[in-house]
């Protein structure tokens, strides 16, 4: 998570009467850089790359799941597309059909870090993609997004 | 005279103000360095480490010792430790 994600986080422990907190803002790139070792739980299957252009083809085939947060979400999203905001998908995962191609859109987005994507081929969903770049190279191919 | 001692009450208000403001908005929270957070995770107990991200992400990679509690989980959690002055780290 970024830092401001763990500042949001420490601002709700204070609230909870916590008085002896630091935030470590280097987060993961600071610890993997110094050359320390990270635990890695799940298996890392291969989630395949689309291109936009190659997703606008195939808009009608698949399942396409926007893992952003609902405010990002409603502010523009690929037409028919869903949204399950990756802190939601371990709970909500059953609303995605089985036997459809399932395709992640998030904001950026490259094929070496799917966590969701992981999740659900371990779920027994076999055949699912990613936006590569996500939303930001949606948009900056010109693509239309839905509101 | 009056003039002269006003403008030096004013300006002994004005220059700590602009000299410190920013470093009080900046001391919400202090940062800790990796090379402390690994020293604390050798020495082992007296902090809790917590890492505020999906379960998705942090079940992909986490650091060894961190305790997954999702940003949006933590006002209602049970995993923080009882004794409200520990130590806990976040990221």
């Amino acid at each position: 998570m970024g830092k401001g994600g763990a500042l949001t986080a420490a601002g709700q422990v204070a609230k909870l009467g916590y008085k002896n907190i630091q935030v470590y803002s280097e987060g993961i790139p600071g610890w993997v850089k110094a050359g320390f070792p990270l635990d890695k739980a799940i298996p890392r299957p291969e989630i395949p790359p689309l291109a936009p252009s190659q997703l606008q083809e195939k808009l009608e085939d698949a399942y396409l799941l926007d893992v952003r947060p609902e405010e990002s979400y409603k502010q523009g999203h690929i037409k028919g597309s869903k949204n399950i905001p990756t802190d939601l998908i371990s709970g909500r995962f059953q609303e995605i059909p089985t036997g459809k191609r399932i395709i992640i859109i998030n904001i950026s987005g490259t094929p070496e870090w799917v966590p969701t994507g992981w999740f659900l081929k371990s779920k027994g969903y076999n055949d699912v993609m990613m936006l590569k770049g996500g939303i930001d190279a949606w948009q900056k191919e010109g693509l239309p997004l839905a509101k | 005279m009056k003039k002269t001692i006003s403008l030096r009450a004013y300006l002994l208000i004005l220059v700590p103000l602009l000299l410190f403001t920013p470093a009080i908005w900046a001391a919400d929270f202090l940062d800790i360095s990796t090379s402390d957070l690994k020293n604390k995770l050798d020495v082992k107990g007296g902090f809790f480490l917590l890492n505020s991200e999906s379960d998705i992400t942090f079940s992909a990679e986490h650091i060894p010792g961190a305790v997954n509690i999702p940003v949006g989980k933590i006002r209602a959690t049970d995993k923080l430790p009882q004794d409200k002055e520990t130590l806990i780290v976040i990221y």
